[in-house]
């Protein structure tokens, strides 16, 4: 254990001194201009990467990013109903499996591997990407893929403000506010924002006897928060700090079958997290570095009450758990430009996480240090290979090595065709829960194992008047030793590595727009086919090997058609969502498949000077679904938004 | 622009194609004859369990029965099935209702709801009965013809198996959630005055009772899901209120569990990973089980009353549809069939 970590250690000084004697090469050049700001709206995806559009962030400011993700990628969310907790997986995968990092740090809890993408406001967002495939495969864990959450820094800009208000059904209220200050060297940026909904929205609850309407009970919620930028521009460098706070109170509802409960429970959760990243980047000619730290804390806390109807018994049950999670985390990287192709990127981190849990015996910690090395090549024709690695030690051990391999270029002989192949290895490490629950942790499990290939083909299409890009692309993935919690005879559940899952399936992203007089069209799908199976001996006993894992559609699709003239703007979207199992079993029990469902939602929005006012509807065809067996979920319903936007330069 | 019609077309149909409809259960014929119903507990906070019934007229099991019958899910982990008269009274605890059926057909009759956590009933009498809580200190009382309820009876500890011998109810103390009191008691209620007049000390959680031909009552004890004791199966005599003899089990991480006794009261039944059958007047416990778990996970047993044959219930890996084998007395295997999640208690109808 100690030689595993002393090796790495010994590369990250090597690294350093590398980078010492490049930077000490370099520091003498002088730049002309130091370009900070990501790719624009304009930019085209990559074969593996998604970006979702600038127009669709913007339609979508005062959304969270579940909603975003579902209407506007091929990310599957599995939402508990609104306000409640939402989940991210793609390709086969679960929630776990997706790696999701903001400003280029992990934002997933240590203690689930999840993130709540429902508690994530798109209004701290300025860049959404989402990596598929190989292109995940640079972090541990991100099996299905990668969705990466970014802020960027703009300078000269003078004096910015962005006021938004909205209300909806419901009891719906959101009030937001962005204020940004910048000259050519330094920009300060503050955001905040306050949602609140009763969620008390009426559904019919088919589960008791007699059926009945019935006003969803125990779903409001109430999430505020502060994100605070500051970037200074100095010579050749860049400082960047961000730190984002947020506090999120919300009861949680019921399940459908359990309304008739006695005792009056009150369940709720209070989650805060404070996240801070401190980061330099130095920029020359033919190469950067960068350092960077972070400094995340989560707490969690959860509080369930029941008391009874008759007398004596003020409080039957009482549970107050919370969970106190710490990360911090420091990495520098370094990219340096081999000639006239090559390209090497190295990363070298340091962290650790540490968890206080009530259901933990005692304070658990995972010291992580990890190297990633990339190699990438492009010529003038526009092919790209990367090929790539990392290697990481957890608490002394050095975990499997992952590496990866990238190509895409342009098909000889035609010049809108092009096709990407991508193979990768890497592993996921069991969550603090997995390995530290009381009761059911278990100490001894492995990290799970993934070997992936993917093939991508893309064909664009541009006339004078539209353009048409079209990306389609097959993928399959083993993992092995994954990870599933089973209940036992003891009534409580225990984690083992138990499946070898195979996930296969291919996707489809259309992206269309064209014109006519004042009349801009555009018009974006994403489809998902995914078929994911247990393939493990211990499947073929239980005689599920085959069947599709449960809650993973195996058609999921969306799609958003927008028309702006002059000063308005129409966006329609339908989003898709297959069959889904909610068991391994196979027979005509109501309660194994939820059946698949499309929704509808509209908006108009119209602006004037430095106003702006939308009017959004939702399941305009008051459809009635559930997302996850017996969780109500809302019908028809509104919301409008005012805006005020002010810029001093213009 | 032919093509981006083409395009938008095909758009459209992935939007429409794909949509299904929920399946259309088969409904069963209404008289279900003689036969034992399964109880699927289903996953906590899923909503999926389920009932299933076995006719021995047909040797078929109907599996969704309640759902077929009454276009109503049975709700969220069905705990017990108790009998009086023709019906069948369903708990089911996280739900907190119990639901009654005509025990010959399925079709729901009447509901109780309002309660906190409830695992099991006790008939006293037609208009009286007592249901056990796995979080409220006490028993709950009500009508069980009116389904009015009547109180509660405070025992300061929450409460899980019953028995009536004459006019007592004996009832194990066999949970410690959020409960400081000792989980290792079997509290005594009068059953005319609804009242905790006294209480047995066994060992940790003594998890099911019966009583037997001579009016003794058995109490067996896992002694705690961490393995905390040595389990034991203890002979107490009602009217002295004492522990008349102790059967230790030889091994500590040994979990013993579903008590029965067949319909004569002269020969048990429990389950410690296999089955074990031993005759009431044996000095020790059996060495020789009467059923092999064989890799089964045994989650359920009863016996036929009529001593025809013992029934299992296999759990499997509890997310998928478990198992129904009925055995001889023998041992040896006669059938098995399919039953929903986690098949956790079966009750006859006869």
């Amino acid at each position: 254990m100690k030689c595993s970590s002393s090796l790495l250690f010994s590369v990250f000084l090597l690294q350093i001194t590398f980078l010492r004697s490049g930077a000490q090469s370099l520091d003498t050049l002088q730049l002309q201009q130091v370009e900070v700001v990501a790719s624009s709206a304009q930019d085209t995806d990559n074969l593996s990467v998604q970006k979702i559009d600038q127009a669709i962030l913007k339609v979508n400011r005062i959304n969270t990013i579940a909603n975003l993700l579902q209407q506007n990628s091929i990310v599957f969310i599995k939402d508990y109903g609104p306000g409640s907790l939402a989940t991210a997986s793609f390709r086969g995968t679960t929630a776990n499996h997706t790696q999701v990092l903001w400003n280029g740090v992990p934002v997933n809890a240590p203690n689930n591997g999840q993130v709540d993408f429902n508690r994530l406001p798109v209004f701290f967002v300025d860049e959404a990407q989402l990596a598929r495939g190989a292109q995940s495969a640079s972090q541990q864990g991100g099996f299905g893929g990668l969705i990466m959450l970014n802020n960027q820094s703009v300078f000269n800009e003078g004096f910015q403000l962005d006021l938004k208000q909205g209300v909806g059904s419901f009891n719906s209220l959101g009030s937001y506010a962005d204020f940004s200050w910048s000259n050519n060297k330094v920009q300060l940026r503050t955001r905040i924002f306050r949602s609140s909904s009763e969620n008390d929205f009426e559904y019919l609850n088919t589960a008791p006897i007699p059926a009945k309407k019935m006003k969803q009970q125990q779903a409001d919620f109430v999430d505020k928060g502060v994100l605070q930028e500051f970037h200074w521009q100095k010579g050749q460098g860049i400082l960047s700090f961000y730190s984002w706070h947020q506090w999120n109170d919300r009861n949680l509802p019921p399940i459908m079958t359990n309304l008739e409960r006695g005792g009056n429970p009150k369940e709720r959760q209070d989650d805060r997290f404070h996240r801070n990243i401190l980061s330099y980047k130095s920029y020359w000619p033919k190469a950067s570095l960068e350092f960077k730290a972070a400094w995340f804390a989560e707490f969690q806390n959860y509080f369930l009450r029941t008391t009874s109807n008759y007398g004596g018994y003020e409080t039957v049950s009482l549970i107050e758990s919370k969970n106190n999670l710490q990360f911090w985390q420091q990495e520098i990287n370094f990219s340096q430009e081999l000639g006239k192709h090559w390209t090497l990127e190295t990363s070298t981190l340091i962290g650790r996480q540490t968890a206080f849990s009530t259901y933990y015996d005692s304070k658990k910690q995972r010291d992580q240090l990890a190297l990633r090395l990339k190699m990438s090549y492009q010529d003038k024709k526009g092919s790209l290979l990367e090929l790539g690695a990392h290697q990481d030690d957890t608490d002394g051990q050095l975990m499997a090595f992952s590496p990866f391999a990238h190509f895409s270029a342009t098909i000889p002989g035609t010049e809108r065709w092009q096709y990407a192949v991508g193979v990768s290895k890497n592993y996921h490490a069991p969550s603090l829960n997995d390995l530290y629950w009381y009761p059911g942790g278990n100490q001894n499990l492995m990290a799970e194992k993934a070997l992936q290939a993917d093939f991508s083909l893309r064909h664009e299409i541009r006339q004078q008047r539209y353009q048409i890009a079209i990306t389609a692309g097959l993928y399959a993935s083993r993992i092995s030793d994954w990870i599933q919690w089973r209940p036992t005879a003891y009534r409580y559940w225990v984690p083992g590595n138990i499946s070898m899952v195979f996930a296969r399936g291919a996707e489809l992203f259309l992206k269309a727009g064209f014109s006519h007089g004042k009349f801009r069209h555009s018009l974006h799908v994403n489809y998902a086919f995914t078929r994911t199976t247990d393939e493990s001996p211990l499947a073929q006993i239980d005689n599920t090997q085959g069947r599709q894992l449960i809650y993973i559609p195996m058609h999921h699709a969306n799609a958003l058609y927008q028309l702006n003239f002059n000063d308005w703007q129409f966006s329609y979207t339908m989003v898709y969502t297959g069959e889904r199992n909610t068991s391994l079993n196979e027979n005509e029990f109501y309660g194994f498949a939820l059946p698949a469902y499309t929704l509808h939602h509209g908006s108009l929005m119209k602006s004037w000077k430095h106003f702006s006012a939308s009017l959004q509807l939702n399941n305009i065809f008051n459809k009635d679904y559930q997302a996850i067996r017996w969780r109500a979920m809302p019908g028809r319903n509104f919301a409008i938004a005012l805006s005020y936007h002010f810029n001093s330069n213009h | 622009m032919k093509r981006f019609t083409f395009y938008l077309l095909v758009l459209i149909w992935l939007g429409t194609a794909c949509t299904k409809l929920e399946n259309d259960p088969t409904v069963p014929p209404d008289f279900l004859g003689n036969g034992f119903f399964v109880l699927n507990q289903g996953n906590f906070t899923s909503g999926n369990a389920s009932l299933s019934f076995f006719s021995e007229d047909s040797v078929k099991m109907i599996n969704n029965l309640f759902y077929k019958r009454n276009n109503a899910p049975l709700g969220d982990v069905a705990q017990s099935i108790s009998f009086w008269d023709d019906e069948a009274f369903i708990v089911v605890n996280n739900s907190a209702y119990i639901y009654v059926i005509d025990a010959h057909t399925g079709h729901f009759k009447r509901k109780l709801t309002e309660l906190n956590s409830p695992r099991f009933i006790q008939f006293v009498d037609a208009n009286k009965a007592y249901i056990s809580d796995f979080q409220l200190k006490g028993l709950f009382v009500f009508n069980p013809t009116t389904m009015q309820p009547l109180g509660i009876i405070e025992t300061g500890k929450t409460t899980e198996a019953m028995v009536r011998v004459d006019n007592e109810v004996f009832v194990t103390n066999w949970s410690a959630y959020n409960n400081k009191s000792t989980n290792s008691t079997v509290q005594i209620i009068n059953a005319n005055l609804d009242q905790l007049i006294d209480s047995i000390v066994v060992a940790k959680e003594p998890n099911s009772i019966v009583v037997d031909k001579n009016k003794k009552i058995w109490v067996l004890c896992s002694g705690g899901f961490m393995n905390d004791e040595i389990p034991a199966l203890f002979r107490i005599d009602p009217s002295g209120r004492n522990i008349e003899k102790r059967y230790n089990f030889p091994v500590l991480e040994s979990s013993p569990e579903q008590l029965h006794i067949n319909r004569a009261g002269d020969e048990l039944y429990y389950l410690n990973g296999d089955v074990f059958n031993m005759h009431i007047d044996e000095d020790q416990l059996p060495a020789t089980p009467v059923v092999r778990a064989s890799g089964r996970n045994y989650s359920a047993l009863a016996v036929h009353p009529d001593d025809q044959y013992i029934i299992l219930s296999d759990a499997g890996n509890y997310v998928q549809n478990g198992w129904v084998y009925r055995f001889g007395r023998d041992g040896i295997l006669i059938d098995s069939t399919q039953a929903g999640i986690i098949p956790g208690y079966i009750g006859f109808n006869h």
